[in-house]
């Protein structure tokens, strides 16, 4: 801009332009001035929603009419934490064959081409703990796509082509583990945290991938892909009871049968606190992960360790982690924490950060010093109004539409979290006071347990050396364990 | 674009489009079988500012965007990765925001930058010993020169005490304790966007936070920010698998064209950047003439228009007029290729160049993209099911950006097959759409599933705006009704014809990507061959592979075709000993392919 404009521009900042152009609100000068209009949010509750077929069939219906579209969203009570012995990948390859290996009256490719000419989505995946499916299309062509999704769902064929297929892609994949730092970081935490044996650390190997056969597949389906084991949300265009009565319909006569899995043991092991160190060739920048177990969700504390992890590392450049390591010191493009809190066990406390390898040393430091920090001095009361104020004013924003809101409902009927937590959520966060913070801080945040995980150039991130603590080194925080990396396969060393 | 806003400045509002609804988005009828669009608000400000706005009330919530006509294609020489740092900057505050008190804190960013012209002066002598060899690494502190070394540190110190007048991170603050959510912003070759979603009674908040960073920016922090930016390119690029790869082959793609030079910018040149740089690129390139406002959701226009004029009626119009990037790439005339060895699974990218958005070919190649992709793709089917040669889905598809355009068709290949089998078998099915038959099944299909994403990409706050900015700042916001439209016009004779024009074989830019083993690629061999060759004695093995690799390799159609025919004829006449039978067909198979690919590019190219 050049001076003249900028000369001519000054009384519009000096907030004389509203005097001089009529009927022109004059701008506040800060926007903490702004006077917002009033407004409230009431999640609608869950009841709203809930419908049961006669099969005992849980339905989460909501009529969305601006566009003329059909979504289902489906939780599946089954997960490889059931995976048979030395069958590890057994339900992940059921639920990707459910959707591609055809079905009982067509063919892989004649269930691909009637999917693809309604432009219809039929997906399914299954997870450690969850399996999920889901059905889009145009609501025109909503009985089409729903008779091919039961179809598929309850007779699928497991095509031995297509499994053969999908067996020799995983195969290929299963030695592709150690290419990615975050990918050696995510495998190696989990080791770390929950042990060798537990089944959230059980991955497929060459071996469990080979012996499986189509005969597994059938029978594992056969046991848990039915209407007792899943729960449903559908939103679009439709009328809801006709909608129920189509769902009536379609699942009608479809057997119940053995229950899946409700609840997934809780790892034995106990973490060993020190500093683990993985080599991997060819990167400048480490990736570290410091923390240690943490809790089961739905205790007292729960709402005070959010506003806690909301500081210390969760919300955003609000938080301390990131001011100090991003901002202040320019270490990380990306740096944060959160202290999860297990659905089914405990879960992890963990932060990170990825940095330059010299400046890993430097970097863990200050991320220590700010979890020690956390539990030595209370929180300002704008520490906590902040944290509070990030969780609170963007909660409409967590259901940004009617399957948003299906979908959250969904999760909870699946693991059984009380249906009015949503109604009291904004309330319960709005309580924490800084002294919950500090109690809280200190009585689950532990530095003497922490495991600290870098995966990257060794030897560089050990060495240490950026300019403003050039003598700090990583072996500076405890006993360090350089780990080589594990055989991609079987995962052992 | 660009220029056209500019011209619209008569009147306090100039109406750009006589398209105004109260509503967003019409009725659907009973049976609704197509989209019948987005129809937004247009609106041009006085000091050319843009706004497109969508009123939606079905959530409480605006998604709200700011689109600038500047990105990494804007990049002066030498200062690569200038447009992405800056919009790192434009969330370090200004006069009002982030600061406890702006007069005393200049005097503090005026000394900081004396004396980093002073370490710059003297980061160009460490460079110059680069150079000759004396050192090896301006950025290791042990190399640094006594000079640097005492610099850098009472550098260190003056930005702790500027500390005091920095109010950490306020812009971010603001948003989110205000329920802003999905808080970012982008940086991309011909665009540069802050978006936000906030409650609908929060949106005078962004008007106010976006007019005054528009103009008011300070560059605080600026070479901290600089250190995370070159993390970023570490996190992204530097450190990842394929990164350094990936980057490579852009720059050999583009030959001549700004495409070329990434975002994140070459390290080098992002490392020596500096504050001044960056306010004149901010004063160049940050202009409500060179903006385009969009929102999405539950607003009243009129309020917003209110709230427009408040805010934005009081920043002038820049001054300088913008040109285009002028460059143009020259038409390939030979064929470029490129090996990786990386972790990662094998993998052949090939691309040709084609078209800009907005270009009349451009429809048809959407459609060829999709003809070819997907689970009932082309390429699917000839690749995965039968040849049983890719590893999961190929990808395929056009990308047409503001001054040119490519399609690219990428495809993981099974560790048995080498990239080299997997590339033939692709420039056989791109001869296949350019002279075999398209069936009205498949063009059918496809139209379906536009008619489908035309719905779907209407359907969240946050991606309507993106969509409605992102075209408009490349071409122009109608562009999302306009492009389902054409592809549903398109014919089996427009598919030829632009397979013609832009799919020659000749001029394709080849990537492969083999998986590092910590020696040279590995010999794969095709599973079927292996089968056969159990039957075969070891000793003929070396033969038997030689010869294949020799009809790989043929450039001699006729000679392919000849030698395939006489051993059919061999075969079918009963001649050929039972236990050579299979070796045969097996050669037949391996020589028809090739003449196959060899006869699509011949086409190609006449």
């Amino acid at each position: 801009m050049k001076l003249k404009t900028m000369i001519l521009a000054l009384p519009a900042w000096l907030g004389l332009f509203g005097a001089v152009a009529m009927a022109k609100a004059p701008v506040p000068a800060h926007p903490e001035k702004i006077n917002y209009p009033a407004f409230t949010y009431e999640l609608p509750p869950a009841s709203q929603f809930r419908a049961v077929l006669s099969n005992g069939l849980v339905v989460y219906i909501a009529e969305d009419r601006l566009f003329p579209t059909f979504d289902m969203s489906v939780s599946l009570r089954v997960g490889g934490a059931i995976d048979p012995e030395g069958k590890a990948g057994l339900a992940a390859l059921m639920g990707e064959q459910i959707r591609d290996g055809g079905t009982k009256s067509l063919t892989p490719e004649e269930l691909d081409e009637k999917l693809d000419f309604l432009a219809a989505s039929a997906r399914t995946s299954i997870g450690d703990t969850r399996g999920r499916s889901g059905l889009s299309c145009l609501s025109k062509d909503v009985d089409a796509a729903l008779a091919l999704w039961v179809e598929m769902m309850r007779y699928p064929r497991f095509d031995e082509d297509r499994l053969r297929l999908a067996k020799e892609r995983r195969l290929q994949n299963i030695k592709r583990r150690n290419d990615s730092t975050n990918s050696i970081q995510g495998i190696e935490w989990g080791f770390l945290m929950n042990g060798e044996d537990h089944f959230s650390n059980r991955y497929p190997s060459s071996a469990s991938i080979s012996g499986i056969t189509r005969d597994d597949l059938a029978a594992f389906h056969h046991r848990f892909i039915h209407p007792g084991n899943m729960v449903i949300a559908v939103a679009g265009d439709f009328d809801r009871a006709v909608m129920l009565k189509k769902l009536e319909q379609v699942f009608a006569g479809w057997p119940i049968g053995e229950t899946g899995p409700t609840g997934f043991d809780a790892p034995t092991h106990k973490p060993k606190p020190g500093v683990y160190v993985l080599h991997k060739d060819d990167v400048n920048q480490g990736r570290v992960t410091i923390g240690h177990k943490s809790i089961v969700r739905g205790g007292p504390d729960e709402f005070a360790l959010q506003v806690m992890q909301g500081i210390l590392g969760a919300t955003g450049f609000r938080s301390r982690l990131v001011a100090r390591v991003r901002s202040n010191e320019g270490l990380a493009y990306n740096t944060g924490a959160r202290y999860e809190q297990g659905v089914n066990y405990a879960g992890d406390f963990t932060a990170w950060f990825q940095s330059k390898s010299n400046s890993c040393a430097y970097a863990t430091q200050i991320v220590l010093e700010e979890i020690n920090r956390m539990r030595d001095e209370k929180v300002s009361q704008q520490d906590v109004d902040d944290a509070v104020a990030y969780v609170v004013e963007s909660f409409p924003q967590r259901f940004p539409n009617k399957m948003a809101i299906l979908r959250t409902y969904l999760a909870d009927e699946h693991t059984g979290r009380d249906p009015k937590f949503w109604q009291s959520y904004v309330d319960n966060v709005k309580r924490v006071t800084p002294d919950d913070v500090l109690r809280v801080a200190k009585k689950y945040l532990h530095p003497d347990e922490l495991v600290i995980l870098a995966v990257g150039d060794a030897s560089a991130m050990r060495a240490g050396g950026h300019d403003k603590a050039p003598d700090l080194r990583l072996d500076g925080f405890g006993k360090v364990t350089e780990l080589p990396l594990r055989d991609p396969d079987t995962l052992t060393r | 674009m660009s220029g056209r806003r500019r011209k619209r400045n008569a009147g306090i509002w100039v109406a750009a489009s006589a398209l105004v609804l109260t509503s967003g988005v019409q009725a659907w009828g009973d049976a609704p079988t197509r989209s019948s669009g987005i129809q937004p608000k247009v609106v041009t400000m006085k000091n050319g500012l843009k706004l497109l706005l969508v009123e939606r009330h079905e959530d409480p919530t605006v998604a709200a965007g700011m689109f600038y006509d500047v990105g990494a294609v804007n990049d002066p020489a030498g200062q690569s990765g200038i447009a992405h740092l800056f919009e790192h900057m434009l969330f370090k505050g200004t006069h009002i925001i982030g600061t406890t008190n702006y007069e005393q804190e200049q005097s503090h960013i005026r000394k900081q930058d004396e004396l980093r012209d002073q370490m710059n002066t003297e980061m160009d002598r460490m460079r110059d010993k680069k150079r000759l060899g004396e050192i090896d690494d301006v950025l290791d502190p042990a190399q640094w020169s006594p000079e640097y070394v005492e610099m850098n540190a009472r550098y260190t110190k003056m930005v702790e005490s500027h500390r005091e007048f920095v109010k950490n991170n306020e812009l971010f603050n603001l948003y989110t304790t205000n329920g802003g959510a999905g808080l970012n912003a982008g940086t991309m070759h011909d665009l540069t966007m802050y978006f936000v979603q906030l409650p609908a009674n929060k949106l005078e908040l962004f008007f106010w936070l976006e007019s005054d960073r528009m103009v008011n920016g300070v560059m605080r922090e600026f070479y901290v920010e600089r250190d995370n930016v070159r993390e970023e390119r570490r996190l992204r690029t530097e450190s990842t698998p394929t990164g350094k790869y990936d980057e490579a082959f852009e720059a050999l793609f583009w030959q001549s064209h700004p495409y070329g030079t990434p975002v994140l910018g070459w390290s080098s040149e992002v490392e020596s950047i500096t504050r001044d740089d960056v306010r004149k690129f901010y004063q160049e390139y940050y202009t409500p003439n060179n903006c385009i406002l969009v929102l999405v959701g539950d607003f009243k226009t009129e309020n917003v228009l209110a709230l427009a004029e408040q805010y934005f009626a009081r920043i002038p119009k820049g001054e300088v007029p913008l040109r285009p990037v002028i460059t143009e790439e020259p038409p390939p005339i030979a064929e470029r290729r490129f090996y990786a060895e990386a972790d990662t699974n094998p993998r052949v990218r090939m691309r040709f160049h084609t078209v800009a958005i907005g270009h009349k070919d451009e429809a048809v190649l959407d459609v060829i993209g999709e003809l070819l992709s997907g689970k009932t793709g082309r390429l699917y089917k000839r690749l995965v099911t039968e040849e049983e040669a890719a590893l999961g889905q190929p990808r395929a598809g056009n990308q047409g950006r503001k001054y040119a355009g490519y399609f690219e068709i990428s495809v993981t290949v099974k560790e048995d097959r080498t990239p080299e089998e997997l590339e033939q078998f692709v420039i056989a099915e791109l001869g296949k759409l350019q002279h075999g038959e398209i069936t009205d099944y498949e063009l059918e299909k496809v139209k379906n599933q536009v008619l489908s994403s035309s719905v779907r990409r209407l359907q969240s706050n946050f991606g309507l705006m993106f969509q409605l900015g992102l075209f408009d700042t490349w071409h122009d916001w109608t562009y999302i009704n306009e492009s389902p439209e054409r592809m549903l016009a398109v014919t089996a004779d427009d598919i030829h014809r632009v397979m013609a024009k832009y799919f020659d074989p000749k001029t394709r830019t080849v990537a492969i990507y083999r998986t590092k083993e910590g020696g040279g690629p590995v010999e794969a061999v095709d599973p079927e061959l292996a089968k056969l060759l159990e039957d075969v004695p070891p000793e003929a093995h070396g033969q038997i592979k030689a010869a294949i690799k020799q009809m790989q390799s043929s450039d001699d159609i006729k000679q392919l075709r000849e030698q395939s025919g006489m051993m059919e004829q061999a075969l079918a006449s009963g001649q050929v000993p039972e236990d050579r039978q299979a070796m045969l067909a097996y050669f037949v198979k391996i020589m028809k392919t090739r003449a196959e690919a060899l006869e699509a590019s011949k086409k190609e190219s006449d």
